[in-house]
């Protein structure tokens, strides 16, 4: 059926011609991501720690930013493993076959 | 036994290499053994360096070992198969698929230059130039909208390109081509400085010139992606992403363990900051740190004069040095010496345009260095100016946060729209594989990134504590190596004379303090070639997958559909090849050319990508009456936005009389131009969404049972 070179115009696979509804989940994630990531930015000349007021930002920025995406992301492949899977086997027999 | 019968170029992916357990324990093993092998090699040669193997000897032996084994795999990997050339047969592991992202991602840029340009610009850069942390933020952020959003959804359509999934949604010709366009556009540049890159590392690596460098550098990437396409080049991007973690992790670790006695910097630099606080109010406090200021604003001062009547000053410097050689020659002095006046006089500007410039950028170092450290910002404390001081100092606190906050939300939105990237996630078995690869890619990037800035804070502790203040007779002999090399790597003047190095005499380049790191800590010179060797493979493996997405948007995406003859899936393939081979070509040649404009649009494609691609994709995913006249409408609105502020507020004069724009028009809210994804994502979003209002796709959206 598929295969590399169909380009036939018009062509819509069904994943598309029903949009993903972007779903709860995905908003809270994107929105703790976007948060954390401008928000510490935004405020990060406030950012202290501790008594003597020690600045926080550039290793907040450098490390914490990172394991807090990489938490995201891992989190993400977590809730939606299954999502999806249905309709790529039916697309990959629908490939092979071709 | 079915190997056998099938010719092996076009042998069905499935039969050859199976997937599953079995076939990603053998990957592990293999990994295993090629991680031990460029152990053992680096080994092998640290203890020839101590039997006297000769520093010139090593550079050239990395260089060709490296490019061999990438070669090697190119061979292997060989394939004539459009499933395999075009998506390696969509069978890559995540994992392994992390890794070869994660070596696509980072680039010569990011692999040498991020620690240094964290050295340079600390947090955030200053007021004229946001920088610092924004590149690393926007560089890892930006996956996370590639896990949630786009890379799932676009592995589940089986596409082969970018612009493919603008021909499915939309359909029709243009959304593909102009998507197709933007492609070549936003990776065209950049392919030009990983080349560049190539050329710089392998002619430093050998000694030998700049073009040469570049042409054996180049061959290495040709073997491997013109042969087998993106099943080779995903397996020299991993052995490439080994290589360039141990070249990082080498002397990082080294030189946290000097310090803190603790291989794991990121983890334990933090100690670090306060110390480096101190010696900043120290250095700024010393009388003699002012004293090199002083005479550094003095110069800046006379090539501010110089640059008031180019001409006279030209004319004047022209007739002095000529001068000079004929009082030599009168008073027969040393050959040597009128040797060298003569070359001073060959030296001089050729002209008043060329004087301007090199005058002009004279004039910038030189106030740059007049300033309190040399220029550089206070390294932890974020943003210029003070949210709490006078007028002046508020608006340079509020343009530089801005300027901070909008440079990472064009990195963010430039990496969900990079082509060469989201193609790698089509190469995976599934549409949770690819959300897990991506998971993988992140964690593979943060472990060298998250070691770039640690690295940045103990090299400027090293260099305010033990540099700083020490004998110019007494310097280590890194210092000089690498200003022989190229004195915009190291410069170093005593100015004021006195013999001591002061903080504000010693001016690092940003490539140097990665390159020098290994020997700012000790460690022997076989570890200054594997980081070059590094820089090398993080050159390469992103010039591999951007060669590979340009050439399949030019034959795949814009030639081919518009060829009426019917062709047969291999004949498609070899099309793809010698395009692929032409435009290696002509970015050699771009990057021999050595021109400063091209190097700096770089960064600029990351804009012209997030701009282009991400707005409508994002319509076109989760919107359903995105409409194909709404697509090229927004791709449109958010190239010419992008593209106009960047190229109007550029610093290029030639290229702006080009286009009749008016000198350097004010700059819309103090942002940088290179931050224009900041007004191109929203106007392709406005756009594409009011075009698809007032002109919907006839008819209900076509299905596919």
């Amino acid at each position: 059926m598929r295969s590399a070179d169909d380009l036939s115009p018009g062509f819509l696979p069904k994943d598309t011609s029903e949009p993903h509804s972007l779903g709860v989940a995905r908003l809270v994630l994107l929105g703790i991501w976007a948060v954390a990531s401008f928000g510490t930015c935004y405020f990060a000349r406030e950012l202290h720690w501790g008594q003597e007021g020690r600045p926080l930002a550039y290793p907040v920025a450098g490390q914490g930013l990172l394991i807090l995406f990489i938490a995201i992301v891992v989190v993400n492949a977590a809730i939606f493993k299954n999502d999806g899977e249905g309709e790529d086997a039916v697309a990959d027999e629908a490939g092979r076959g071709g | 036994m079915v190997k056998a019968k099938t010719p092996w170029p076009t042998r069905p992916a499935e039969v050859a290499e199976p997937s599953g357990p079995a076939y990603e324990r053998r990957l592990h093993w293999i990994l295993a053994a090629y991680v031990a092998g460029v152990l053992v090699f680096v080994f092998v040669l640290s203890l020839a360096e101590q039997a006297g193997l000769s520093r010139h000897w090593i550079g050239p032996i990395f260089l060709f070992v490296t490019v061999m084994v990438y070669a090697a795999i190119g061979v292997w990997g060989r394939t004539s198969d459009p499933e395999e050339y075009y998506v390696a047969g969509r069978r890559i592991p995540p994992m392994y698929n992390g890794m070869a992202s994660a070596a696509d991602w980072m680039s010569a840029a990011s692999f040498i230059s991020l620690p240094g340009a964290l050295y340079l610009q600390g947090f955030s850069g200053s007021p004229g130039q946001a920088g610092g942390l924004a590149y690393l933020l926007g560089w890892t952020g930006g996956f996370c909208l590639v896990a949630i959003l786009i890379a799932p959804q676009l592995r589940a359509l089986r596409l082969y390109t970018v612009p493919d999934y603008f021909q499915r949604r939309f359909g029709g010709a243009w959304p593909r081509r102009i998507a197709a366009l933007a492609a070549v556009a936003c990776s065209s540049t950049y392919v030009v400085a990983q080349i560049y890159g190539v050329g710089l590392i392998a002619s430093r690596l050998t000694g030998v010139q700049f073009e040469i460098g570049i042409m054996l550098g180049l061959g290495g990437v040709l073997l491997c992606s013109f042969l087998g396409g993106m099943r080779a080049i995903t397996w020299t991007q991993v052995s490439q992403y080994v290589v360039l973690l141990l070249a990082f992790l080498i002397p990082v670790s080294w030189l946290a363990w000097q310090q803190f006695g603790n291989p794991l910097a990121p983890l334990v630099y933090d100690a670090q900051m306060p110390r480096i606080a101190a010696l900043e109010d120290r250095l700024r406090a010393d009388p003699a740190e002012q004293q090199v200021a002083g005479l550094y604003r003095d110069r800046a001062l006379g090539w501010e004069r110089r640059l008031r009547d180019v001409d006279a000053a030209l004319a004047a410097d022209r007739e002095a040095a000529q001068e000079r050689i004929r009082t030599m020659r009168a008073r027969n002095a040393d050959v040597g010496e009128i040797v060298v006046a003569s070359r001073a006089l060959a030296q001089l500007p050729r002209d008043a345009h060329e004087a301007r410039e090199r005058w002009g950028r004279a004039q910038r170092e030189d106030a740059d260095r007049a300033r309190a450290l040399g220029g550089l910002p206070s390294h932890a404390t974020p943003y210029a100016g003070d949210p709490d001081g006078t007028p002046g100092e508020r608006q340079a606190y509020d343009l530089s946060r801005r300027n901070f906050l909008a440079l990472m939300f064009c990195l963010v939105v430039g990496t969900a729209g990079l082509p060469h990237l989201l193609t790698r996630y089509y190469t995976v078995p599934s549409v949770s594989a690819a959300r897990r690869s991506v998971a993988w890619s992140l964690v593979f990037i943060a472990v060298l990134y998250s070691g770039a800035p640690a690295l940045a804070a103990m090299v400027k502790f090293e260099v305010m504590q033990h540099l700083a203040g020490s004998h110019f007779d007494a310097l280590p002999d890194w210092i000089a190596q690498w200003a022989r090399v190229d004195p915009a790597l190291v410069s170093i003047e005593d100015i004021n004379g006195d013999g001591i190095l002061q903080f504000g005499e010693l001016r690092l380049g940003a490539d140097v303090v990665m390159l020098a790191a290994p020997e700012l800590a000790g460690l022997p010179y076989v570890v200054s070639g594997l980081v070059a060797a590094g820089g090398l493979a993080a050159a390469l493996s992103t010039a591999d997958g951007l060669l590979l997405t340009i050439s399949n948007a030019l034959v795949r995406d814009l030639a081919l559909p518009e060829v009426r003859r019917p062709l047969t899936a291999e004949q498609r393939v070899i099309f793809a090849k010698f395009a692929l081979l032409a435009v290696a070509m002509l970015a050699a040649v771009a990057a021999a050319l050595r021109s400063a404009e091209i190097l700096s649009l770089v960064s600029a494609s990351f804009s012209l990508a997030g701009s282009a691609f991400v707005p409508v994709m994002l319509l076109g995913l989760f919107w359903r009456r995105a409409s194909r006249a709404g697509a090229v409408a927004g791709m449109l609105a958010g190239l010419g936005v992008a593209a106009y502020y960047m190229l109007a507020h550029s610093n290029i004069h030639g290229l702006r009389t080009l286009l009749g724009l008016a000198p350097q028009p004010s700059l819309w809210w103090g942002i940088q131009p290179v931050s224009a994804g900041v007004f191109g994502v929203p106007a392709s979003l406005a756009a594409a969404v009011a075009v698809s209002l007032l002109k919907p796709d006839r008819g209900p959206a076509p299905r596919v049972a």
